[in-house]
């Protein structure tokens, strides 16, 4: 018998704050939406330093970082995250941003390496839609 | 983008040490909770690697405190073994409505996550009763191939009925809170008669000391005069070294014991893992019977022929 007797478990996400901003509603938001559509949402809590996300990003093994700003600090932040991920082999998990993003900030984020940005009012759809077709792009996920 | 490693790929990158080894280490503890089949493949090649040391279950009511007083362990075993790595897993429960989960024990080891001697993994529950994975040996494991010493196993938040982790590790403590009961329920069979330990958190609460009191007074009705309760504050780390200082004692008293019962532990994966996978299946083989249970049901066949069709099929 060579039939697939595999299960396929949730995809896990780190869901998280960087930096020095405590406001919690929209993360915790994100992270629930996650949850009903079926992932695994890794959440490290607030105030994270960009080396707590990417460790904890690569022991949890997880397949995208979601960061949550409303500091306005989103760009050197963002910037400390994709360097470190780098310098340490990792910079093939995509990270997307959400929260008070000025416009002008992100097509810069997006010439970062950042794959997706999303500002308020995005309804939880669209989200949960952007991000799943990020990740079937993704080779993590297939063979 | 890289394409996925295999098992042995990733077992090299663990073995060879360099810059890859806790991304792949993570990687591996992925396919460790993907299928028992994975799992017992696992555990087979690290057999001859390093085990942890002393594999501790903590256990305990939703909001005892177990994750808290997990990262008071971690900082006390780090301040006391500066040269030893540690590993963490923390279960929480999976959405029995979407399969989704929010994990977050983490955030009460936080401090850790930058500290290269500390390792930890959240898993899901993904269905599974019991408070545990069947993973978790296999996560634990490859802690151990990591170098990890001493390897903790968070349980979910658990009731009267989560056992599983007495047999994934080797002394299992019971974490309390004061306003928990009164003596009845610690005479009840159950959880508590899991325990190896018993831990009283949250001292710092003024109803404290006499939960503790009548905690240590029921543990001889229980049959268990050989246990102290231990009374600890995680919010204000107090008694938490003493604590460690106990599982030391036990670790010298009981390890030799504790080897015999991990490799009954294993042997019973295995088990459990070829029963898995014949019911996975024979599962594939009755979804293409035609009305298979209508006809048990009509009585038209018995269910023991049908098992035995489905028996010849799979060959």
């Amino acid at each position: 018998m060579t039939e697939n007797t595999e299960k396929k478990n949730p995809i896990r996400l780190l869901i998280g704050k960087v930096g020095l901003d405590g406001h919690t509603r929209g993360v915790y938001y994100v992270a629930h939406i996650f949850r009903d559509a079926g992932y695994e949402v890794i959440y490290p809590g607030l105030r994270q330093k960009p080396e707590q996300i990417v460790n904890t990003a690569i022991q949890e093994d997880v397949q995208a970082i979601g960061l949550s700003f409303l500091s306005g600090a989103h760009i050197p932040l963002t910037q400390e995250v994709l360097r470190l991920l780098k310098e340490k082999e990792a910079e093939d998990i995509p990270v997307f941003c959400g929260g008070v993003i000025p416009d002008d900030d992100i097509a810069t984020l997006i010439n970062m390496g950042i794959k997706l940005v999303f500002t308020p009012g995005t309804s939880d759809k669209t989200i949960i839609e952007k991000v799943t077709a990020l990740l079937a792009g993704d080779s993590h996920e297939g063979a | 983008m890289k394409a996925r490693k295999s098992i042995a790929e990733l077992i090299d990158d663990i073995r060879s040490g360099g810059a890859v080894k806790i991304r792949s280490a993570a990687r591996l503890m992925t396919l460790a909770e993907e299928s028992s089949a994975k799992t017992i493949e696992i555990l087979s090649s690290l057999a001859g690697d390093s085990m942890p040391r002393i594999i501790f279950g903590i256990t305990g009511a939703p909001g005892s405190g177990k994750s808290l007083l997990t990262g008071r362990l971690i900082e006390e075993f780090c301040k006391r073994y500066p040269e030893r790595m540690i590993g963490i897993i923390a279960v929480d429960p999976s959405s029995p409505f979407s399969g989704g989960a929010i994990l977050g024990d983490r955030i009460r080891m936080m401090q850790h996550a930058s500290d290269e001697k500390v390792f930890i993994r959240s898993l899901a529950t993904h269905g599974q009763v019991g408070g545990v994975t069947e993973g978790t040996r296999g996560v634990a494991a490859i802690m151990g191939a990591l170098g990890c010493d001493m390897v903790i196993v968070e349980t979910v938040g658990v009731g009267q009925m989560e056992f599983a982790v007495r047999e994934v590790a080797d002394t299992v403590a019971i974490v309390l809170a004061p306003g928990q009961g009164d003596t009845i329920q610690f005479l009840k069979a159950g959880l508590m008669e899991i325990g190896d330990m018993f831990i009283v958190n949250k001292a710092d609460r003024p109803d404290a000391a006499q939960f503790h009191a009548q905690l240590s007074n029921a543990l001889p009705l229980l049959g268990r005069e050989d246990l102290n309760a231990h009374l600890v504050s995680a919010r204000d780390n107090v008694g938490i070294s003493g604590f460690l200082g106990t599982l030391e004692e036990v670790f010298v008293r009981d390890h030799k014991q504790w080897e015999t019962a991990r490799q009954k532990y294993l042997e019973m994966l295995v088990k459990r893992a070829i029963l898995s996978e014949a019911s996975k299946r024979l599962e594939i083989v009755l979804e293409k019977q035609e009305n298979i249970t209508q006809k048990i049901l009509k009585g038209e066949i018995s269910l023991s022929s049908c098992l035995e069709n489905l028996i010849k099929k799979l060959k």
